[in-house]
């Protein structure tokens, strides 16, 4: 790892307004809440919460698609937002996407080639049609599409949605970037399909050595994606627990970690037949326009004493590279 | 678990094919299935997208889409009714009351300019001559609060006021509102995160505990049917390849294509090494496959796979496979 991060965020909070007219107040919500991370060259990273925790809006702001209300996003040291148009452009060519929903990324209009040609000619990897074309071939072999030629020129209507993630992943490394975001890329996709694609993401990422950063709300797709990485679970706009993913499963110490870890299906009818419920106070996950006071968990934390309702637990390190965010962990 | 007793067929299906016409030709989405619901099991149908487990499940409503048609095949319901022969009048009585179903993608089966309520009255006004509002609300009312939801609040709410596991929830207790004797549950928690799955899967299982009924449960992801499921049938490419309790088919699977399934799952207690891609690419559809359609995937395809097609063969314990490794190639 060298001494720079790829992409670091510096107590990053991102508010968004919600209602308000020309004569009512808007409220704001905070959708991240003073997070900071750190994300290393060539490393795997998983993001790990449920809906609406803000794990896509973070994901976001880390490829300069939004602009932290307070806080810094620094690319190889060097604050995004600050960068000069050219700087900007090249560090946008650095952060790519794989959306969530493969049939919503590509235009349907395109075909393949149309989709994956223009970056390539933008950025001056080809500099003509020809070796555009050159190019989106042997990037289609890579995404294992092949013959290229039979995929060039159809439209998305006519690929399956695995064929079509495949041609996002493509898109995604076809500008050579040194970080790649996938924002639950897989889980649209068969349950029997989603180890392919995260198969050939891998190879591609120690191909080409990028940073990837996977979004997903099933803890047990972050295992296989992460392998000795690092995992970050949020809730409600913080992370409230951070280490190896191997150290989290092992030993979750955050409550609504293993909240995540027990409720995630295990493919084995006696476990599966025999597990309960998880001892949460409520299902409903509190609203964000009215989040809960001191630890945010507290509404539905089996074990919160008076304290969590007071005081925000701040993100400490208690095991060696293993940090949590909880009043009673040690 | 079935009875000791001898379990009572529910639904029995035989020989049905359902086609659709497409630009390339015609495609079998359903060929030649042979299929019995026992009464008050929870019946798994797991298999990849595409592969017509959907339309498999909707053809017991005789719900077909436009460019499809059923070609041929007999579906009985308890014995004497042959849905497939039911005129437009008599379906719409047999629907919602007999069979009832909770349709993929519950975030959009409900009306986003009707008001929870709406939906309920209506519903219940399709199917049945009642007309008091009163009741029917009561009874509504009931259901979402067996959903573990707060009536009085739900059934004031639009659609887009409601969360993916509200909707979702609001969904299977409308299709419990005419007390159906079956009840088709088709990918109910696949959009939803894991917390909100596992809610509903507990709600629907102590459903199944109090009222004995039914249910046909369709996903794609076999580690939802561990949970809920009492047998389960795979499917692969329009046709049942395997039938078997679930503990036999996720401790003991025969047919080639479940053990790539269940090897493709991803879980805490297995390795990483263990968890393994599916072989190859999916055939198309149109023009499947000669013989066994999984030949040309299988690690043990043997040179009749490529010839004859195999038929469930019955294996003892409630199991079924369709797999020449299995003998059974006479005919």
């Amino acid at each position: 790892m060298s001494d720079t991060p790829l992409i670091e965020l510096k107590n990053v909070t991102r508010l968004f307004r919600v209602g308000g007219g020309i004569f009512s107040k808007p409220t704001f919500i905070k959708a991240v809440d003073n997070v900071s991370l750190q994300l290393h060259e060539g490393e795997t990273f998983s993001l790990v919460g449920e809906s609406g925790c803000g794990k896509s809006t973070l994901g976001r702001i880390m490829l300069g698609l939004l602009k932290p209300t307070y806080g810094q996003v620094l690319f190889r040291g060097k604050d995004i937002w600050r960068m000069s148009k050219k700087e900007f452009m090249e560090f946008r060519r650095n952060a790519q996407i794989i959306h969530q929903d493969p049939y919503d990324a590509l235009n349907p209009m395109r075909t393949v080639y149309d989709s994956l040609a223009p970056p390539l000619l933008r950025y001056r990897i080809a500099r003509n049609h020809d070796e555009a074309r050159e190019a989106v071939c042997k990037l289609l072999e890579t995404v294992g599409l092949s013959p290229p030629e039979d995929f060039l020129k159809r439209h998305p209507s006519r690929l399956s949605g695995g064929q079509m993630q495949r041609i996002a992943i493509a898109r995604a490394i076809s500008v050579q970037p040194s970080f790649v975001l996938a924002d639950e890329a897989v889980s649209m996709l068969d349950a029997s399909l989603r180890i392919n694609i995260i198969n050939l993401l891998l190879e591609l990422k120690d191909k080409l050595n990028m940073a990837c950063l996977f979004i997903t709300h099933d803890i047990d797709m972050a295992r296989y994606f992460t392998r000795s990485g690092r995992v970050a679970v949020m809730y409600l706009g913080s992370i409230v627990e951070l280490g190896k993913i191997d150290d989290i499963i092992d030993n979750p110490l955050h409550p609504y970690t293993d909240v995540l870890i027990s409720v995630t299906p295990v493919p084995d009818p006696k476990v599966a037949k025999s597990s309960e419920l998880p001892p949460l106070r409520s299902l409903e996950i509190p609203s964000l326009t009215n989040p809960p006071s001191g630890c945010k968990f507290h509404t539905r934390c089996p074990y919160a004493k008076d304290i969590c309702e007071k005081e925000v637990p701040e993100l400490r390190e208690i095991q060696p590279g293993h940090f949590v965010a909880c009043h009673f962990s040690k | 678990m079935p009875q000791e007793d001898k379990p009572q067929v529910q639904i029995s299906i035989r020989g049905l094919t359902v086609e659709f016409r497409v630009p390339r030709g015609v495609l079998r989405a359903v060929d030649n299935v042979d299929l019995d619901i026992y009464r008050g099991e929870v019946l798994g149908l797991a298999g990849e997208s595409g592969c017509g487990k959907s339309v498999l499940a909707h053809s017991l409503l005789k719900i077909v889409d436009p460019n499809g048609y059923i070609k041929s095949g007999k579906i009985i319901f308890d014995n004497k009714i042959d849905i497939l022969s039911l005129s437009e009048d008599e379906l719409r009585k047999f629907r919602w009351k007999k069979i009832a179903i909770v349709f993929q993608g519950a975030q959009s089966a409900l009306n986003p300019v009707m008001r929870v309520q709406e939906h309920f009255l209506d519903t219940f006004l399709a199917h049945e001559s009642e007309s008091d509002k009163e009741k029917i609300l009561s009874r509504s009312a009931d259901l979402i609060n067996k959903m573990r939801l707060d009536s009085e609040r739900v059934l004031r709410l639009f659609p887009h006021e409601m969360s993916g596991g509200m909707k979702q929830r609001t969904i299977a207790a409308l299709g419990l509102l005419l007390n159906p004797e079956f009840l088709i549950l088709d990918e109910p928690t696949s959009s939803l995160d894991v917390l909100t799955q596992k809610y509903i899967l507990k709600l629907l299982r102590d459903l199944h505990e109090q009222t004995g009924l039914t249910m046909l449960f369709i996903t794609h992801d076999l580690a939802t049917l561990a949970e809920i499921a009492e047998r389960i049938a795979v499917m692969y490419l329009a046709s049942i390849v395997e039938i078997a309790p679930v503990e036999e088919l996720f401790y003991n699977p025969k047919h080639p294509y479940t053990q790539v399934l269940l090897k493709a799952l991803p879980s805490r207690k297995k390795s990483i090494d263990e968890i393994k891609p599916l072989p190859g690419p999916l055939p198309d559809p149109v023009n499947p496959p000669s013989g066994c359609k999984f030949h040309p995937r299988c690690s043990y395809a043997m040179p009749i796979c490529k010839k004859v097609r195999p038929k469930l063969i019955d294996l003892g314990n409630g199991c079924q496979v369709a797999c020449h490794l299995y003998g059974g190639t006479k005919e």
